[in-house]
């Protein structure tokens, strides 16, 4: 989409080495039962992190107490090296954007307007959107790709065009930190694969858009995601790094190709798994046996036949 | 900006629409008074303030003189007229809860007294109707349902916060439950009532017979800074209409707004039944018909829909008094809005909000 554009790596205003998210030692209690037990993550400006594991292990909250949807019991959330709770609401929206799990928009806002939402903590509440608003939500749609019908009503969009202007809505907020939750669940292998892309796109060549010289909110230098992602392929493809959830921990963090591997994925979802490499892409490909096939078929690296799902 | 010129041109015809109806209302009565006689006594009675030049003191000038007969004058501007402007106050105010309540719900069915609001003040007046002469000291029957209605709303919300949160669907079902309380409380009254039931079933039925320009002037300003607070949040009303998680995180003090919202909502409602009884349906079907012709945007909504209720009770209400005995108009908005919103339901997206 951009990539002839000169990467402005260097020259990031206010380029602390602080990380852009930062979590010690964080638990989350729901009642009596932990869902984050004492989690430390560190993730650097300009990565791509993907939190896989099990299902309730953990990843959704995770996210919520870096979006403030949660307040942890104990342990330090820290955007950027600021601590996250001396950020108000509207501050930390201006630093985290986030693509919920549901995109259940079912009313008939023009997609416009619902991307202009995104603008929400850049605005007071008596101004008019200006034309630097105006100017951001138009590269949000151009760089989701869902200009095109802008001004179709939401409800009217397949799950897989909903997923992107979803996605420009947390572009316009122009939050240098990215939050997505499960964004490829209910999409097609066509839908999933653009979408990782894209982010991919904005995370490691962020400089969408000449600087239009009003004013540095409108698009972050460096932009960091990380994704809650339950296909370990498509994280393996698209992140730089992967954190292995499970028991309210993290198991594991690294490249795609450390992580992954038989044993620690037996830990965590309590299955026998091939990690062969996959032809097509050069990255590790997961398959998960059936109870049934490992009685028959030693866990070996000739997983094709014993595939019988 | 478009949003804008939309909203401007829809508020436009709906003043204009309004001032019809206002001209019309006003021709109806025991007296007919030709419509040319009605607009002049009316702007006849417009007066503006201008600053005396000697006595440093606010005159009030008639700008207009037009001759009009002088007892005509006086029954458009002495009695109809406080009745109309009761009305669109009315109107105005419970349409502008209605659509609060709709979004802020994200519920189809909410309206202003989903809260107990309006059963608080139906408890408040019926105890005013009933016990007023035997129990000195008691404020009057608007003080008393005001009152009762704020404080049936306050109990609601106190009820249904949980942890610094109040969750919509606790809301809603708390509003029912004390609704269903209150309920009780004023069939309960009602056994008291001996003479007074006649008035105060009249009462409960919402009507508007009893207007003076003191309801008016008291009504006016609370409606028009109610609506301007909840105009002030209309963005706000919009994002959450995503959801509240999802505003949380695009940076909406979700608890706040609710809260703000809440307490205006309960405010305007409340004002309104205090000076015309429960008037159903109004803060119900006139959002939702809005919302049919503008779209969702609460930024074009809420002024539209304030407008549209201010006409179509002016409109009712003149329904109400046409026949040849007036009936309240609380049973006339119910008896056209609830067939027209069936009809709605049947054929259009009213399901959706």
């Amino acid at each position: 989409m951009s990539e002839d554009r000169p990467d402005t790596e260097g020259d990031v205003a206010g380029s602390e080495d602080a990380p852009a998210l930062e979590l010690d030692d964080v638990s989350v209690r729901y009642g009596d039962r932990t869902v984050l037990d004492g989690v430390s993550l560190s993730v650097r400006p300009g990565e791509f992190l993907a939190l896989v594991g099990p299902n309730g292990a953990g990843k959704t909250s995770l996210l919520r107490t870096v979006n403030g949807l949660v307040t942890p019991d104990s342990g330090t959330v820290r955007i950027a090296g600021t601590d996250a709770t001396t950020l108000s609401v509207r501050e930390r929206a201006r630093r985290v954007a986030t693509v919920p799990q549901e995109t259940s928009v079912g009313f008939d806002f023009p997609v416009r307007d619902l991307v202009a939402m995104g603008r929400t903590a850049h605005r007071s509440r008596f101004s008019r959107g200006g034309e630097s608003d105006r100017a951001v939500v138009q590269r949000a749609l151009d760089r989701t790709d869902t200009a095109g019908f802008a001004d179709r009503p939401v409800g009217s969009l397949s799950g897989g065009e909903r997923q992107r202007v979803v996605l420009a809505r947390a572009l316009a907020q122009a939050a240098p930190l990215l939050l997505l939750d499960e964004p490829t669940a209910s999409l097609d292998i066509n839908h999933q694969v653009r979408v990782l892309g894209l982010v991919s796109d904005l995370v490691h060549a962020p400089a969408d858009g000449s600087t239009t010289g009003d004013g540095a909110a409108d698009t972050p230098a460096e932009r960091t995601a990380v994704a809650a992602i339950h296909d370990l392929d498509l994280a393996a493809r698209f992140c730089d790094r992967v954190a292995l959830l499970a028991d309210g921990g993290i198991q594991a963090i690294g490249p795609p190709a450390a992580v992954l591997d038989a044993e620690r994925l037996r830990a965590a979802y309590d299955i026998e798994t091939v990690v062969t490499e996959n032809a097509a892409t050069g990255t590790p490909t997961v398959t998960a046996l059936t109870d049934a096939a490992t009685n028959g078929v030693e866990p070996s690296r000739t997983p094709l036949e014993a595939d019988d799902d | 900006m478009y949003e804008r010129q939309r909203t401007v041109a829809w508020s436009a015809g709906l003043v204009a629409a309004l001032a019809l109806v206002t001209v019309y209302s006003a021709t109806i009565g025991p007296v007919a008074i030709p419509p040319v006689a009605v607009a002049k006594a009316i702007l006849n009675d417009i007066a503006l303030p201008t600053l005396a030049a000697g006595a440093g003191l606010v005159q009030w000038v008639h700008p207009f003189t037009f001759p009009v007969d002088q007892s005509h004058a006086v029954i458009v501007t002495k009695l109809r007229l406080p009745r109309i402007a009761l009305g669109a106050a009315v109107g105005f105010a419970l349409a502008t809860a209605g659509t609060v309540m709709q979004g802020f719900f994200r519920n189809p069915m909410a309206d202003p007294s989903i809260i107990g609001v309006s059963t608080g003040a139906a408890v408040g007046a019926v105890a005013a109707i009933v016990f007023q002469p035997a129990i000195p000291l008691l404020p009057d029957l608007q003080a008393m349902a005001f009152g009762m209605a704020l404080l049936a709303g306050f109990t609601v919300y106190l009820v249904a916060r949980e942890g610094g949160r109040t969750p919509v669907a606790t809301l809603l079902l708390a509003g029912v439950a004390v609704q269903t309380f209150l309920g009780a409380v004023v069939s309960y009254t009602l056994l008291f009532a001996g003479d007074s039931l006649e008035r105060a079933v009249y009462w409960l039925m919402g009507h508007l017979h009893a207007a003076n320009w003191g309801k008016v002037g008291a009504i006016w300003p609370v409606a028009v800074l109610g609506f301007l607070v909840t105009l002030a949040y209309a963005r706000d009303l919009n994002v959450l209409l995503v959801g509240e998680d999802d505003a949380h995180t695009m940076g909406v003090e979700v608890e706040r707004t609710k809260r703000v919202l809440l307490a205006v909502a309960s405010i305007l409602t409340a004002a309104a039944v205090a000076v015309a009884g429960v008037i159903g349906f109004v803060g119900l079907v006139v959002p939702h018909v809005m919302r049919l012709l503008v779209g969702p945007d609460h930024r074009i909504l809420l002024p539209t829909s304030a407008l549209a209720g201010a006409g179509f009770l002016v409109a009712t209400d003149t329904l109400a008094r046409a026949g040849p005995a007036e009936v309240p108009v609380g049973i006339v908005t119910a008896a056209l809005g609830a067939p027209f919103f069936l009809y709605l339901l049947r054929n259009r997206e009213v399901h959706s909000l």
